[in-house]
Protein backbone atom coordinates (compact mmCIF):
# COMPACT_ATOMS: atom_id res chain seq x y z
CA UNK A 1 0.00 0.00 0.00
CA UNK A 2 1.17 3.68 -1.26
CA UNK A 3 1.49 6.76 1.76
CA UNK A 4 -1.12 8.17 -0.72
CA UNK A 5 -3.67 4.98 -0.29
CA UNK A 6 -2.90 5.32 3.52
CA UNK A 7 -3.45 8.63 2.94
CA UNK A 8 -6.77 7.88 1.03
CA UNK A 9 -7.72 5.48 4.00
CA UNK A 10 -6.90 7.69 6.90
CA UNK A 11 -9.88 10.54 5.15
CA UNK A 12 -11.71 8.07 3.95
CA UNK A 13 -12.41 6.83 8.06
CA UNK A 14 -12.49 10.44 9.45
CA UNK A 15 -15.09 11.29 6.99
CA UNK A 16 -16.72 7.79 8.00
CA UNK A 17 -16.71 7.59 11.29
CA UNK A 18 -17.79 11.39 11.44
CA UNK A 19 -20.96 10.73 8.95
CA UNK A 20 -21.70 7.80 11.24
CA UNK A 21 -21.67 9.57 14.20
CA UNK A 22 -23.94 12.54 12.97
CA UNK A 23 -26.25 9.95 11.69
CA UNK A 24 -26.43 7.39 14.12
CA UNK A 25 -27.08 10.32 16.71
CA UNK A 26 -30.47 10.66 15.21
CA UNK A 27 -31.32 7.18 15.20
CA UNK A 28 -33.52 5.97 18.03
CA UNK A 29 -32.40 2.48 20.22
CA UNK A 30 -34.94 0.09 21.11
CA UNK A 31 -32.59 -2.51 22.36
CA UNK A 32 -34.37 -5.85 23.39
CA UNK A 33 -32.66 -8.50 25.45
CA UNK A 34 -33.25 -10.63 28.84
CA UNK A 35 -31.86 -11.42 32.31
CA UNK A 36 -28.24 -11.77 32.32
CA UNK A 37 -26.59 -10.31 29.06
CA UNK A 38 -28.57 -7.06 29.33
CA UNK A 39 -27.90 -6.42 32.43
CA UNK A 40 -24.25 -6.86 31.99
CA UNK A 41 -24.38 -4.80 28.85
CA UNK A 42 -26.50 -2.06 29.34
CA UNK A 43 -26.02 -1.74 33.56
CA UNK A 44 -23.41 0.04 36.11
CA UNK A 45 -20.36 1.59 35.49
CA UNK A 46 -17.49 0.01 33.57
CA UNK A 47 -14.51 0.89 36.24
CA UNK A 48 -16.77 -1.09 38.84
CA UNK A 49 -17.71 -3.78 36.70
CA UNK A 50 -13.94 -4.71 34.97
CA UNK A 51 -12.72 -6.78 37.96
CA UNK A 52 -16.26 -8.71 37.33
CA UNK A 53 -16.37 -8.70 33.37
CA UNK A 54 -15.78 -12.27 31.77
CA UNK A 55 -14.47 -12.97 28.60
CA UNK A 56 -17.72 -12.85 26.14
CA UNK A 57 -17.75 -13.45 22.37
CA UNK A 58 -20.24 -11.00 20.47
CA UNK A 59 -21.57 -11.80 17.04
CA UNK A 60 -23.82 -10.47 14.42
CA UNK A 61 -24.29 -10.79 10.64
CA UNK A 62 -22.17 -8.75 8.80
CA UNK A 63 -25.11 -6.68 7.18
CA UNK A 64 -25.61 -5.35 10.58
CA UNK A 65 -22.37 -3.72 10.88
CA UNK A 66 -23.65 0.12 10.62
CA UNK A 67 -25.63 -0.13 13.31
CA UNK A 68 -23.36 -2.79 15.12
CA UNK A 69 -20.39 -0.10 14.96
CA UNK A 70 -22.35 2.62 16.34
CA UNK A 71 -23.89 0.56 19.35
CA UNK A 72 -20.96 -1.24 19.76
CA UNK A 73 -18.95 2.61 20.09
CA UNK A 74 -21.75 4.35 22.28
CA UNK A 75 -22.64 1.59 24.44
CA UNK A 76 -19.74 -0.85 25.37
CA UNK A 77 -16.22 1.06 24.09
CA UNK A 78 -17.82 4.18 25.78
CA UNK A 79 -18.60 2.46 28.77
CA UNK A 80 -14.83 0.73 29.28
CA UNK A 81 -15.28 -2.57 27.75
CA UNK A 82 -12.29 -4.58 26.72
CA UNK A 83 -13.43 -5.21 23.32
CA UNK A 84 -11.10 -6.37 20.65
CA UNK A 85 -12.39 -6.64 17.16
CA UNK A 86 -10.72 -8.55 13.98
CA UNK A 87 -10.06 -7.03 10.34
CA UNK A 88 -8.57 -8.38 7.67
CA UNK A 89 -5.44 -7.04 5.75
CA UNK A 90 -7.09 -5.62 2.74
CA UNK A 91 -8.00 -1.98 2.28
CA UNK A 92 -11.70 -2.43 3.40
CA UNK A 93 -9.69 -3.75 6.50
CA UNK A 94 -7.27 -0.54 7.22
CA UNK A 95 -10.73 1.45 7.18
CA UNK A 96 -12.33 -0.86 9.37
CA UNK A 97 -9.34 -0.72 11.95
CA UNK A 98 -9.00 2.94 12.07
CA UNK A 99 -12.45 3.27 12.61
CA UNK A 100 -12.75 0.96 15.51
CA UNK A 101 -9.03 2.00 17.02
CA UNK A 102 -10.65 5.94 17.41
CA UNK A 103 -13.80 4.32 19.25
CA UNK A 104 -11.73 2.90 21.84
CA UNK A 105 -11.50 -0.61 20.64
CA UNK A 106 -8.39 -3.43 20.34
CA UNK A 107 -7.65 -4.36 17.30
CA UNK A 108 -5.63 -7.07 15.38
CA UNK A 109 -5.31 -7.46 11.77
CA UNK A 110 -5.76 -11.18 10.20
CA UNK A 111 -8.62 -13.57 9.10
CA UNK A 112 -10.43 -15.70 11.59
CA UNK A 113 -11.70 -18.00 9.14
CA UNK A 114 -9.97 -21.27 9.94
CA UNK A 115 -8.51 -22.72 12.84
CA UNK A 116 -5.08 -21.77 13.90
CA UNK A 117 -4.88 -18.20 11.69
CA UNK A 118 -2.40 -15.69 13.12
CA UNK A 119 -5.85 -13.32 13.37
CA UNK A 120 -7.58 -16.21 15.90
CA UNK A 121 -4.59 -16.94 17.82
CA UNK A 122 -4.20 -12.93 18.59
CA UNK A 123 -8.10 -13.12 20.08
CA UNK A 124 -7.41 -16.11 21.61
CA UNK A 125 -4.83 -14.57 24.11
CA UNK A 126 -6.78 -11.73 24.02
CA UNK A 127 -9.39 -13.74 25.61
CA UNK A 128 -7.40 -15.50 27.87
CA UNK A 129 -6.34 -12.38 29.30
CA UNK A 130 -10.15 -11.19 30.22
CA UNK A 131 -11.19 -9.28 27.24
CA UNK A 132 -13.69 -9.93 24.94
CA UNK A 133 -14.20 -10.06 21.35
CA UNK A 134 -16.73 -9.07 18.88
CA UNK A 135 -17.04 -10.89 15.52
CA UNK A 136 -18.73 -10.85 12.19
CA UNK A 137 -18.52 -14.87 11.37
CA UNK A 138 -20.17 -14.61 8.13
CA UNK A 139 -17.52 -11.63 7.31
CA UNK A 140 -15.40 -10.27 5.91
CA UNK A 141 -16.25 -11.55 2.48
CA UNK A 142 -19.06 -14.09 2.86
CA UNK A 143 -20.89 -16.04 2.09
CA UNK A 144 -23.53 -14.04 3.72
CA UNK A 145 -25.07 -16.00 6.35
CA UNK A 146 -22.44 -18.91 7.03
CA UNK A 147 -20.50 -18.50 10.10
CA UNK A 148 -16.83 -19.91 9.63
CA UNK A 149 -15.22 -21.68 12.24
CA UNK A 150 -13.16 -18.70 13.92
CA UNK A 151 -15.44 -18.06 16.55
CA UNK A 152 -16.63 -21.74 17.06
CA UNK A 153 -12.75 -22.30 18.34
CA UNK A 154 -12.39 -19.32 19.98
CA UNK A 155 -15.39 -20.13 22.40
CA UNK A 156 -14.62 -24.05 22.45
CA UNK A 157 -10.56 -23.17 23.71
CA UNK A 158 -11.62 -20.36 26.00
CA UNK A 159 -14.97 -21.44 27.00
CA UNK A 160 -16.50 -17.47 26.62
CA UNK A 161 -20.10 -17.57 25.72
CA UNK A 162 -21.11 -16.44 22.16
CA UNK A 163 -23.94 -13.91 22.60
CA UNK A 164 -25.32 -12.91 19.51
CA UNK A 165 -26.88 -9.64 18.67
CA UNK A 166 -29.23 -8.50 15.82
CA UNK A 167 -30.33 -5.31 14.64
CA UNK A 168 -32.69 -3.98 12.35
CA UNK A 169 -34.14 -0.91 11.42
CA UNK A 170 -37.86 0.54 10.25
CA UNK A 171 -36.91 2.53 7.53
CA UNK A 172 -33.22 1.86 5.97
CA UNK A 173 -31.18 1.73 2.80
CA UNK A 174 -29.61 -1.34 1.29
CA UNK A 175 -26.08 -1.16 0.01
CA UNK A 176 -25.28 -3.96 -2.99
CA UNK A 177 -22.45 -5.13 -1.80
CA UNK A 178 -22.09 -8.94 -1.00
CA UNK A 179 -23.66 -9.23 1.98
CA UNK A 180 -26.71 -6.27 1.44
CA UNK A 181 -25.82 -4.28 4.20
CA UNK A 182 -28.58 -1.91 5.89
CA UNK A 183 -27.79 1.92 7.00
CA UNK A 184 -30.59 3.06 9.27
CA UNK A 185 -31.83 6.34 7.45
CA UNK A 186 -31.99 9.46 9.83
CA UNK A 187 -34.19 9.30 12.67
CA UNK A 188 -35.50 5.60 12.14
CA UNK A 189 -35.79 3.38 14.86
CA UNK A 190 -33.33 0.95 15.45
CA UNK A 191 -34.28 -2.35 17.48
CA UNK A 192 -31.01 -4.04 18.44
CA UNK A 193 -31.94 -8.03 20.21
CA UNK A 194 -29.30 -9.43 22.65
CA UNK A 195 -29.54 -13.10 22.63
CA UNK A 196 -28.22 -15.14 25.81
CA UNK A 197 -24.48 -16.22 26.47
CA UNK A 198 -23.96 -19.37 25.70
CA UNK A 199 -20.75 -21.06 25.09
CA UNK A 200 -20.30 -23.98 22.48
CA UNK A 201 -19.46 -27.24 24.15
CA UNK A 202 -15.75 -28.44 23.56
CA UNK A 203 -17.42 -31.58 22.27
CA UNK A 204 -19.16 -30.09 20.22
CA UNK A 205 -18.43 -31.17 16.02
CA UNK A 206 -17.42 -28.17 14.32
CA UNK A 207 -19.73 -28.27 11.76
CA UNK A 208 -22.85 -28.57 14.38
CA UNK A 209 -21.47 -25.24 16.52
CA UNK A 210 -21.34 -23.35 13.32
CA UNK A 211 -24.72 -24.11 12.65
CA UNK A 212 -25.95 -23.72 15.77
CA UNK A 213 -24.25 -20.15 15.88
CA UNK A 214 -25.64 -19.20 13.09
CA UNK A 215 -29.20 -20.61 14.03
CA UNK A 216 -28.64 -17.92 17.45
CA UNK A 217 -27.86 -15.76 15.29
CA UNK A 218 -30.42 -16.21 12.78
CA UNK A 219 -33.24 -15.88 15.85
CA UNK A 220 -31.90 -12.34 16.79
CA UNK A 221 -31.71 -11.24 13.37
CA UNK A 222 -34.82 -12.50 12.76
CA UNK A 223 -36.69 -11.30 16.30
CA UNK A 224 -35.28 -7.57 15.37
CA UNK A 225 -36.61 -7.76 11.75
CA UNK A 226 -40.30 -8.39 13.30
CA UNK A 227 -40.01 -5.88 16.17
CA UNK A 228 -38.82 -3.35 13.57
CA UNK A 229 -41.89 -4.82 11.01
CA UNK A 230 -44.17 -4.15 13.26
CA UNK A 231 -43.59 -0.96 14.70
CA UNK A 232 -43.55 0.58 11.01
CA UNK A 233 -47.03 -1.05 10.48
CA UNK A 234 -48.10 1.24 12.96
CA UNK B 1 20.10 -25.40 26.45
CA UNK B 2 19.01 -28.21 28.14
CA UNK B 3 17.94 -31.57 25.98
CA UNK B 4 14.23 -31.08 27.20
CA UNK B 5 14.57 -27.62 25.81
CA UNK B 6 15.64 -28.23 22.40
CA UNK B 7 12.61 -26.55 19.76
CA UNK B 8 12.13 -30.10 18.33
CA UNK B 9 11.55 -31.63 22.04
CA UNK B 10 9.47 -29.15 23.43
CA UNK B 11 7.29 -29.30 20.19
CA UNK B 12 7.39 -33.10 20.62
CA UNK B 13 5.87 -32.63 24.44
CA UNK B 14 3.07 -30.31 22.80
CA UNK B 15 1.98 -32.32 20.46
CA UNK B 16 1.86 -35.15 23.36
CA UNK B 17 -0.06 -32.99 25.72
CA UNK B 18 -2.95 -31.96 22.73
CA UNK B 19 -3.35 -34.93 21.26
CA UNK B 20 -2.96 -37.13 24.13
CA UNK B 21 -0.69 -39.39 22.51
CA UNK B 22 2.71 -40.58 24.69
CA UNK B 23 5.59 -38.85 23.40
CA UNK B 24 7.64 -41.91 22.35
CA UNK B 25 4.97 -42.87 20.37
CA UNK B 26 4.69 -40.11 18.20
CA UNK B 27 6.59 -40.72 15.00
CA UNK B 28 7.87 -37.68 12.08
CA UNK B 29 5.26 -39.06 9.09
CA UNK B 30 2.26 -39.57 11.70
CA UNK B 31 -0.34 -36.69 10.43
CA UNK B 32 -1.39 -34.47 12.33
CA UNK B 33 -5.39 -34.54 11.98
CA UNK B 34 -5.98 -38.10 11.15
CA UNK B 35 -3.03 -39.79 13.58
CA UNK B 36 -2.88 -37.30 16.39
CA UNK B 37 -6.59 -36.11 16.39
CA UNK B 38 -5.49 -32.38 16.05
CA UNK B 39 -8.56 -30.76 14.88
CA UNK B 40 -9.20 -26.86 14.73
CA UNK B 41 -9.79 -25.92 18.05
CA UNK B 42 -6.57 -27.94 18.79
CA UNK B 43 -4.59 -26.92 15.63
CA UNK B 44 -5.20 -23.13 17.71
CA UNK B 45 -3.97 -24.70 20.65
CA UNK B 46 -0.97 -25.90 19.12
CA UNK B 47 0.32 -22.97 17.72
CA UNK B 48 -0.40 -20.51 20.52
CA UNK B 49 1.49 -23.33 22.73
CA UNK B 50 4.39 -23.45 20.28
CA UNK B 51 4.85 -19.93 20.11
CA UNK B 52 4.38 -19.24 23.75
CA UNK B 53 7.50 -21.89 24.79
CA UNK B 54 9.41 -21.20 21.69
CA UNK B 55 9.24 -17.20 21.26
CA UNK B 56 8.51 -17.33 18.01
CA UNK B 57 5.63 -16.34 15.61
CA UNK B 58 4.48 -18.84 13.00
CA UNK B 59 3.24 -17.20 9.98
CA UNK B 60 -0.39 -18.06 8.44
CA UNK B 61 1.39 -19.55 5.64
CA UNK B 62 4.02 -21.30 7.52
CA UNK B 63 1.33 -22.96 9.64
CA UNK B 64 -0.55 -23.55 6.88
CA UNK B 65 2.16 -26.31 5.17
CA UNK B 66 2.17 -27.82 9.12
CA UNK B 67 0.46 -31.37 7.96
CA UNK B 68 2.35 -33.73 9.28
CA UNK B 69 4.59 -34.10 12.64
CA UNK B 70 7.11 -33.35 10.84
CA UNK B 71 6.45 -30.52 9.47
CA UNK B 72 6.58 -29.24 12.89
CA UNK B 73 9.54 -30.46 13.97
CA UNK B 74 11.63 -29.40 11.14
CA UNK B 75 9.39 -25.95 11.19
CA UNK B 76 10.21 -25.34 14.73
CA UNK B 77 14.35 -26.25 14.31
CA UNK B 78 14.78 -24.43 11.79
CA UNK B 79 12.93 -21.37 13.48
CA UNK B 80 14.58 -22.32 16.97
Amino acid sequence: MTRLDRLKIALAAVLVRVFLTLLGSTWRWRVVGSGEALDELLEGSPTARTEELRPVLFCYWHNGSLPMARFVASRLLARGWPLAILSSLSRDGELGARLSRAWGATVFRGSASRGGTSGLRKLFRHLRQGGSCILAPDGPRGPVYQVKPGIVVLSQMTGAPVIPLGAAADRFWRLRSWDRMIVPKPFARVWLVIGEPEAVAAETEMEEGQRQVAARLDAVAKEAETLAETLAER
Amino acid sequence: MSEKDRPQNVALDVLSKISGIAEGEIRPQMDLTADLGIDSPKALQLLVDLEDRLSIEISDDDAAKMQTVGDVLGYVEAAG
